[in-house]
């Protein structure tokens, strides 16, 4: 690592930390009137990510207003922000004794049997919409959950993202960890694995159809789901309030092999694709609109829409 | 199927995988599958393609047992023996 990025890498973490510790300690309604001052200056000053979320979001078909699409893609820098500091919280306000009271589950009975099963492993798919933290900090009340997790390119934030992001029955791995059986090992013991699958996957993925446009995804959900055969369930946390959560969750799904891999994959991640644009077309300003998620494999970057 | 029959088969599947490290006449009992280059999506490929090519089923449970291709060759020649 060069002495320059390592001093950028150093600054990073420094403010990152003192933020993080502010928001730690401030009572939640002061934490969430400091992520309001964030986001407004935030979307003032990322126009590279403000420029890709009003153009996803006119791109989806949601809105051709460009007014609209600004409002819907500064909630949804909002959102990310709120749910940056609400996690932080989360970790010291929401308890193995309480977290009923934050999170409402609407989970059917047959997820419940799943979830109850000790020696059941599921594969928990999910998206980056309303507080997906609290996804995996919910399902891990219920069943030890392992999360694959995409290390930060700073290690100094890395380190202090994964150790806030763990504790009880919440495990990070990372998606580069070198042992490629891990993900089945946590299916073999009976766990949750978590995997978020609504990010560009490059040309590895599968071309999927959202919003009615090529967007290349991960693999890894229909392939785990079709080799190891442990339940599926996608699940989205709303967020409803303050702290307050409404968990959703789609299935289980049950894919049966054809004998045509291909297809099997596709049809799974088209499926839970379209799951995800559901729930993103009912809740628009919920969704992190601000990654690229039809980029597709080979593309150059794209110029900001707001220039 | 006997054992060298599985290896074999075995051998002819790993060759349509791209990504692996190591030569594939190389791969004997005792390699281990973690140090064969798989990735955390191609070895959900290959067992995919050794479940369909011999017609078999893997549970994760004996999926994670296996450590080097001798596991997953005695695997698959007991299925095939009852």
């Amino acid at each position: 690592m060069s002495p320059l990025r390592r001093l950028y890498y150093l600054l990073e973490y420094a403010a990152a930390t003192s933020l993080l510790g502010i928001l730690a300690v401030v009572p939640l309604r002061f934490a969430l009137v400091l992520a309001e001052v964030i986001s407004r200056v935030a979307f003032l000053l990322m126009f590279e990510r403000r420029g890709n979320a009003i153009d996803n979001v006119l791109r989806s078909g949601l809105t051709d207003s460009p007014r609209e699409a600004r409002r819907i893609a500064f909630e949804s820098f909002r959102n990310f922000v709120a749910m940056v500091a609400e996690a932080n919280a989360a970790r010291r306000l929401i308890t193995e004794s309480n977290w009923r009271k934050h999170v409402t589950l609407n989970l059917s009975a047959e997820v419940e049997k799943l979830l109850a099963d000790p020696k059941q492993g599921v594969i928990l798919a999910s998206a980056h919409f309303g507080n997906w933290e609290v996804v995996g900090r919910a399902a891990s009340m219920l069943k030890p959950l392992t999360a694959i997790y995409r290390p930060f390119n700073n290690p100094y934030l890395d380190r202090v993202a994964h150790a806030g992001r763990t504790g009880g029955n919440l495990r990070l791995i990372s998606k580069f960890d070198a042992n490629p059986m891990r993900f089945a090992q946590t299916l073999a013991r009976g766990e949750v694995l978590g995997i978020m699958m609504d990010q560009y996957a490059g040309r590895h993925g599968v071309p999927v159809q959202f919003f009615g446009r090529k967007a290349w995804t991960t693999k890894t959900v229909a392939l785990l789901h079709l080799t190891t055969r442990c339940p599926l369930i996608l699940v989205f946390a709303l967020r409803t309030a303050p702290l307050q959560y409404e968990v959703n969750v789609v299935g289980p799904i049950q894919h049966d092999r054809t004998g045509n891999r291909d297809q099997d994959v596709f049809t799974i991640t088209q499926k839970l694709t379209r799951e995800i644009e559901n729930v993103v077309r009912a809740h628009p300003e919920q969704y992190m609109w601000g990654h690229r998620r039809w980029k597709q494999p080979g593309s150059r970057p794209k110029r900001d829409a707001t220039q | 199927m006997n054992r060298e029959q599985i290896i074999s088969e075995l051998k002819a599947l790993l060759g349509t995988q791209q990504k692996l490290k190591v030569d594939i006449n190389a791969i004997n009992d005792s390699t281990r599958l973690d140090q064969m280059g798989f990735d955390s999506i191609s070895i959900l490929d290959f067992m995919y393609e050794v479940e369909s090519k011999f017609n078999t089923r893997i549970e994760v449970a004996d999926l994670v047992r296996m450590e080097v291709v001798r596991d997953l060759i005695d695997h698959l020649h007991g299925k095939a023996a009852r």
